[in-house]
């Protein structure tokens, strides 16, 4: 498989949780945290990213609702946790 | 008020700091004898407002360094010859002494990660990173610093060793590396190796920068935060490799948990201290090839 290939899969798979069957096999698995646990340090990056976002962009709701309740709001958000078909993809697509 | 250790000219030299936005306003106060900073290039881009004019006060006062994230020099979406320009432009606007980017892909299929995504260390990847910076290289019209990233996986199809993988690239190219000390350590914990050992095979004749950084654990896993001081093992690793590492600047990164500058400035201090006084004798330094 490509290069290409792999980096679109891997982009998918901490995106979403449930479309990481593309690198089945292709990662090592040896000692310590298992393949799910170390593809969760990406998506928690992702996630911790949108957030920033989300809150730059509207820091009037983030301000009125708490830094504690907005956050929680967003947390329970599968458009941040994760989920390919929900329209959060525009997030981190850049027009062409 | 205190005058910044390095020279206006020359190389870069010492212990560095990371610019961060809300620290500005203390350093143009204070005038901190910090050697150098290291502006994120992502962040002064665009010509003209505030982030730019921070950059070129910075820079008419300290010796600066360029580091980005957002070249994708591993990626495979086509490279984006109007941010490489727009590089070149901040760079010559600050007179920067030294470019770097990663040795990571951060967007695919169009998507972008806004994070640093690893490859694995094979001829396919060399192949094409290698023309990657060539390009960007030319672009630039000047050298870049390529760093090794913090990786939370590795994969099956990797033939060559990461360190392989970098010295090739620099032989290939003529590209340099920046050495983040912090990610060896990270990565080695995580994948469980010796640190020391990848140290080992770290082609010093190409190693133009290191990065030291704090580190955060979660979920079994060393995470690469940049949000704290330098730990005792990271620090260790450092002074390991001072003999092979001559003269060249060492920056801090801190970017989460950020603190008051004044904690900051305390830490590379503190760092700075610890890399004057391990100095070598001439006889130990690594011979420039």
């Amino acid at each position: 498989m490509s290069l290409a290939h792999l980096q679109r899969d891997f982009l998918r798979a901490i995106g979403d949780v449930n479309t990481d069957a593309g690198l089945r096999g292709r990662l090592r698995t040896g000692s310590g945290p298992d393949m799910q646990q170390r593809l969760g340090a990406y998506r928690n990056n992702l996630r911790e990213m949108r957030i920033k976002v989300l809150t730059a962009a509207y820091p009037v709701c983030a301000t009125v609702l708490g830094e504690r309740y907005w956050r929680q709001i967003l947390v329970n958000s599968k458009a941040i946790t994760g989920n390919s078909s929900s329209p959060a993809g525009c997030l981190t697509s850049r027009g062409t | 008020m205190a005058a910044a250790r390095s020279s206006m000219v020359g190389p870069l030299a010492g212990v560095g700091a990371g610019l961060r936005g809300p620290h500005v306003p203390d350093i143009l106060a204070e005038r901190p004898a910090i050697a150098w900073f290291e502006l994120l290039t992502d962040n002064h881009l665009a010509a003209g407002g505030g982030l730019r004019r921070q950059a070129e006060v910075i820079a008419e006062r300290y010796p600066v360094s360029l580091h980005g994230v957002g070249m994708s020099l591993a990626g495979t979406d086509p490279l984006d010859r109007d941010y490489l320009a727009s590089v070149r432009e901040l760079a010559e606007r600050t007179e920067a002494r030294l470019v770097s980017e990663h040795l990571a892909f951060t967007s695919a299929g169009g998507q972008h990660s806004n994070d640093l995504l690893p490859i694995p260390w094979t001829e396919e990847a060399l192949d094409h990173v290698a023309g990657r910076i060539d390009v960007a290289q030319g672009v630039l019209g000047r050298q870049i610093l390529i760093e090794n990233i913090s990786a939370y996986v590795e994969f099956t199809e990797s033939s060559l060793s990461e360190t392989e993988f970098l010295e090739t690239l620099c032989r290939r190219t003529g590209c340099a590396l920046l050495l983040d000390i912090n990610n060896v350590y990270v990565n080695a914990v995580n994948h469980g190796y010796d640190p020391s050992d990848w140290l080992a095979g770290v082609p010093w004749c190409h190693v133009r920068e290191i990065h030291v950084a704090g580190h955060t654990e979660r979920d079994g896993l060393l995470i690469d935060t940049h949000g704290g001081t330098v730990c005792t093992a990271v620090v260790e690793l450092l002074l390991s490799v001072r003999h092979l590492a001559g003269a060249c600047p060492v920056l801090l990164e801190w970017d989460t948990n950020l603190p008051p500058w004044h904690v900051l400035e305390t830490e590379v201090e503190r760092l700075q201290r610890v890399w004057d006084r391990h100095q070598p004798e001439p006889r130990q330094l690594r011979h420039a090839s």
